[in-house]
């Protein structure tokens, strides 16, 4: 413990050194400026303004990069609250409540409850890292491919919870995902599955303009049809800031979102995407009242927001003590560091001690800057949404093309955005919500392989599945739920069928 | 992904905000002795910026704009395991302001892999020349029993169906490596793909899967840090950033290896129909570069058997290369697509 | 008021038929590819029970439709849906061909037509003021590499 205050205090005489503060500063405001355009995501802004870091001094240039990741991750809840389009995975669930909160006039405190909550998970996730990022990292590594799997399940069967609508639905939705996500090149074998012989669909459906167009162009096709006197989406301010009774039912989804985050994080087979939409799941199910959710609950952008951010920071411990980059931000860190001559993996901390404890106070530093750029920004962001809907649409629209464009250089994922953007339309349409669509999509995939991975290595034994503690334990919460779940839709169907026999 | 940032917009941010920081650009006005370059040249890189060949990519280019006096850009055309980039580069109008930086997948591998693919790996480009080879690194799990490639053998004779090993996934070097590993030994393995070399290395230090053949750089931190043993490296000749490890060829005594090779090499090349001049010109350009002590040292960091050479010398190796991997990918049975 | 006298819903009708087909035709597609067993899974196998699920849900909705009483298909606007799309589908097909600046005041033109209220000359000042703002931020600012004017050498 002495060791990590004064490793500590070693890394903070790193990071607020003029330089690195003043570069963590411009990374912040750039990673939210360029992150708030939409259809341009974090992963995309990383990659965008990763060069713009290889001139730098080693420390400088990643204290930089480290704070464009969580200004493009501020930047994508931004979006996801003011437009409904969320420019990353995590950011999904953001889009129930956060949007909602927009339309009702309450974007000010959705924004700022975010950015507080952030800073909170992000602080505590930053200090579990120092003090206990090596052995969560061994932890981690005894997660084998039959625990991922039971995780990954569970993950799916608590998406269920995501919709505010008919359970029945939301299941499909789930499937419908998943089965989106086999398209592309079967990573066990070779096998190229529903291409139509396109090459550019051997990596599958890229998840920006699929999401895109879910969210974003269904969205804006939605908004268009009922033109009346109310121009706008938004209605106009009650407040900018978060009332008493939003901080007082915040904090606990905050407190809980930092634990969940901060575990999930570390998980390198891509625990973090989980962060967000476990929280969401989390505080609906702990919520007095479940059916606010969807419909503007404060909790619901508060606790998935934190968690984020949490996972955001604990994410970096694979990739610290062991190199391991656990999603595709991080690989992209993994460059920068090798461009500036440091292998980053296990002879990091002995090797640079001094960049290895900056970077980890950084991410504080980060984390207040994010805050202290955002607030006075929200204002602004706000009175974005008062331009006519005439003139924003067509400006929202413009983005996303270009950004969808610029992903692979090419019309086909604009096409993508298009036909996801019609699919999107016809879904609301049929009462359909796309967001288990989306989880479904990402999880899909690394269900598969993780099933098959562990029947694999278990040589075709189904046992591997409950012989392994971790993967027993998860599957025993899963039938706990799933009995959980039950019990209450089994009391709807009886008040649906009273309701019905009275009308 | 975005491709690029003006360079300038880097270079004003680096030297506004940093003392004498030592950006290299070549916007230092030396005249051209011919025509050509007249403009910036691009480089098309297939995979993502920050990754192995964006970082080769990006110090070459760096390097031709002090030699050859006009910008060199890299163009980041990710897509479909490089297939995407390449067609794309094979397409290019030849005017010698497009190069492409060619590696064992597009050159090697993927014409073996994939009937449908729109470019011809020895019609559609000129090479230019050899730049470096990255050899693999056979490493295993730091809890099995066996500290040579011959114990190796030994281990998966004994206990038949027990080792797994790792790949970054199915046609990627690391997972044609196991492949000719099997092979060359007769021994049973069991091939388990990851998506990518990252969440492959993990496999194989939590002890998930016991060995993987995996590219050099990122490996041998986990063998100087004692995670993973190092058994031997797949060039023929050691590599400079870790003598002591011993070639397949020379650590395998009980069977004969003497041949076994597979290395991530790169190489620049242009579209088909390039101005002969233009290639004579980054070909030198190029060996000069090659021959710069800093390049040299860059390459020997990252593990690299530094290239260098005529467009020829390349020719040649590409057809071996395409030669080598179809023998392995037949020999394996990956499907073709 | 129903065609059958009975209580349905178009809204689940069609959801549920749409999830049917398409799930039928999945577990159709998935058996092109190598089956394999549970235990030794071809890449087609998890496809098929994947989509041969999506085809059960489907036809518990349409049966749900059927049965109980439940919301319609209700105002389903075609001009926006048709202007927003081709706007897209234009700037898709024509940014490398005719540049950035006219692909992005093409699809501006094409999706304000939407709207009922904007006259010719605001939406001409939009996509132009919208181009060039994009302009300075991605092309100047960012580096993407579509060309600004269409290339008319030959």
């Amino acid at each position: 413990m002495i060791d990590l205050f004064g490793n500590i205090a070693m890394g903070l005489g790193v990071a607020v050194q003029p330089m690195n503060l003043a570069f963590c500063f411009i990374g912040a405001l750039l990673g939210t400026l360029i992150g708030v355009l939409p259809g341009v995501g974090p992963t995309a802004t990383m990659a965008l303004l990763l060069p713009l870091t290889f001139g730098l001094p080693t420390e400088a240039s990643i204290i930089m990069l480290a704070g464009i990741y969580y200004g493009a991750q501020y930047g994508g809840s931004t979006t996801a609250i003011l437009l409904n389009l969320p420019g990353e995975t995590s950011s999904v669930v953001t889009t129930l409540d956060g949007h909602q909160m927009a339309k009702q006039g309450r974007a000010g405190a959705a924004l700022a409850i975010a950015a507080i909550g952030s800073l909170f998970g992000g602080s505590v996730a930053t200090l579990v890292l120092a003090a206990f990022g090596p052995i969560m990292t061994r932890a981690a590594l005894s997660f084998e491919a039959a625990d991922y799997f039971s995780l990954i399940l569970f993950g799916l069967l608590v998406s269920i919870v995501l919709a505010h609508g008919s359970v029945l639905k939301s299941v499909t939705m789930v499937a419908a995902g998943i089965a989106l996500g086999t398209i592309g090149v079967d990573i066990n074998t070779g096998q190229f599955r529903f291409t139509f012989g396109l090459m550019q669909l051997a990596e599958g459906i890229n998840f920006v303009p699929l999401a895109m167009g879910l969210f974003g162009v269904a969205e804006i096709l939605r908004n268009l049809e009922n033109r009346g006197a109310d121009v706008g989406t938004v209605r106009p301010l009650s407040s900018l800031w978060p009332t008493r009774d939003d901080m007082r039912r915040s904090w606990p989804a905050v407190l809980r979102g930092t634990a969940v985050g901060s575990l999930l994080g570390v998980l390198p087979g891509g625990g973090a995407t989980l962060a967000s939409f476990a929280s969401y799941s989390l505080e609906k199910k702990v919520a007095a009242n479940p059916s606010r959710f969807g419909k503007g609950a404060i909790e619901g952008v508060a606790g998935p927001e934190t968690a984020n951010n949490a996972a955001a920071q604990t994410s970096f411990v694979p990739l610290l003590t062991l190199g391991l980059p656990t999603n595709a931000v991080m690989a992209l860190l993994v460059g920068a560091f090798i461009i500036q001559g440091v292998q980053p993996g296990p002879m990091m901390l002995k090797q640079q001690p001094a960049l290895f404890w900056g970077l980890i106070s950084s991410m504080w530093i980060g984390n207040l800057m994010l805050v202290i750029i955002n607030l006075p920004l929200i204002g602004l962001w706000v009175k974005l949404l008062r331009v006519r809907y005439e003139y924003l649409f067509p400006a929202v629209l413009l983005f996303c093309a270009i950004g969808a464009y610029s992903l692979n250089n090419s019309g086909f994922d604009v096409l993508v955005m298009v036909a996801f953007g019609a699919i999107g339309y016809l879904l609301i349409k049929l009462g359909c919500e796309p967001a288990p669509l989306l989880l479904g999509f990402v999880l899909g995939p690394m269900l598969e392989e993780n099933l098959r991975r562990a029947l694999m290595l278990s040589r075709g034994s189904l046992l591997t599945f409950v012989e392994r503690p971790i993967s027993l334990t998860i599957l025993i919460a899963l039938a706990v739920t799933l009995v959980m779940l039950a019990l209450p839709s089994l009391r709807r169907k009886r008040d649906v069928a009273f309701a019905e026999e009275e009308s | 992904m975005f491709r690029r940032i003006k360079t300038a917009f880097a270079a004003a941010l680096a030297a506004g905000l940093t003392l004498g920081s030592g950006l290299t650009l070549g916007a230092g006005g030396a005249a051209a002795e011919t025509a050509w370059p007249l403009r910036n040249i691009t480089i098309i890189v297939p995979y993502s910026a920050g990754g192995a060949t964006d970082i080769l990519a990006r110090k070459v280019a760096e390097g031709l704009t002090t030699i050859l006096g006009k910008t060199v850009i890299v163009d980041n055309r990710p897509g479909a395991g490089a297939t995407l980039g390449t067609t794309l580069a094979a397409n290019a109008k030849p005017d010698g302001y497009t190069l492409f930086l060619g590696q064992v997948s597009s050159h090697g591998i993927a014409p073996n892999l994939y009937t449908t693919l729109k470019y011809d790996p020895v019609k559609s480009f000129v090479p230019i020349v050899y730049l470096d080879a990255i050899p693999n690194i056979l490493v295993v799990n730091k809890n099995l029993p066996v500290n040579t490639v011959d114990e190796l053998i030994a281990y998966a004779k004994a206990n038949p169906d027990k080792l797994n090993y790792a790949s970054s996934g199915i046609g990627a070097s690391t997972h044609l490596s196991g492949e000719m590993f099997k092979a060359k030994t007769g021994i049973q393995m069991t091939h388990i793909p990851f998506p990518g070399s990252a969440q492959a290395i993990t496999s194989v230090i939590g002890g998930q899967t016991q060995l993987m053949f995996d590219n050099m750089p990122s490996a041998y931190q986990y063998v100087l840090s004692g995670d993973l043993k190092a058994l031997a490296i797949t060039t023929l000749q050691r590599s400079p950033l870790a003598p002591n490890i011993p070639t397949v060829a020379e650590a395998a005594k009980s069977v004969d290896l003497s041949t076994f090779e597979a290395t991530s090499w790169f190489g620049l090349f242009a579209p088909a129909g390039t101005p002969k001049e233009v290639v004579a010109r980054v070909n030198a350009a190029t060996n000069e570069l090659l021959k710069k002590p800093e390049m040299i040292k860059f390459l020997h960091d990252s593990g690299a058997v530094v290239g260098g050479g005529t467009p020829e010398e390349l020719a040649r190796h590409v057809d071996a290369e395409l030669a080598k991997w179809k023998g392995v990918i037949d020999q394996a049975g990956v499907p073709k697509q | 008021m129903t065609p059958f006298g009975i209580k349905h819903s178009s809204q689940d009708i069609i959801a549920g038929a749409i999830f049917l087909a398409s799930g039928l035709a999945g577990v159709f597609g998935s058996f092109s590819y190598p089956m394999g067993t549970a235990l030794q899974m071809g890449p087609g196998y998890f496809p098929a029970v994947v989509f041969g699920v999506l085809a059960a849900l489907g036809a518990a909705i349409l049966l749900k439709g059927l049965l109980v009483a439940g919301p319609g298909i209700t105002g389903w606007a075609w001009r926006p849906f048709a202007l927003v799309l081709g706007g897209l589908v234009l700037f898709a097909l024509v940014a490398q061909t005719l540049g950035f600046i006219l692909s992005c005041m093409a699809l501006v033109l094409v999706a304000t037509a939407a709207v009922p209220g904007l006259t010719l000359r605001s939406r001409l000042v939009l996509a132009l003021v919208l181009a060039g703002f994009c302009w300075v931020v991605f092309l100047l600012g960012l580096g993407i590499l579509i060309p600004t004017w269409p290339d008319l050498t030959p």
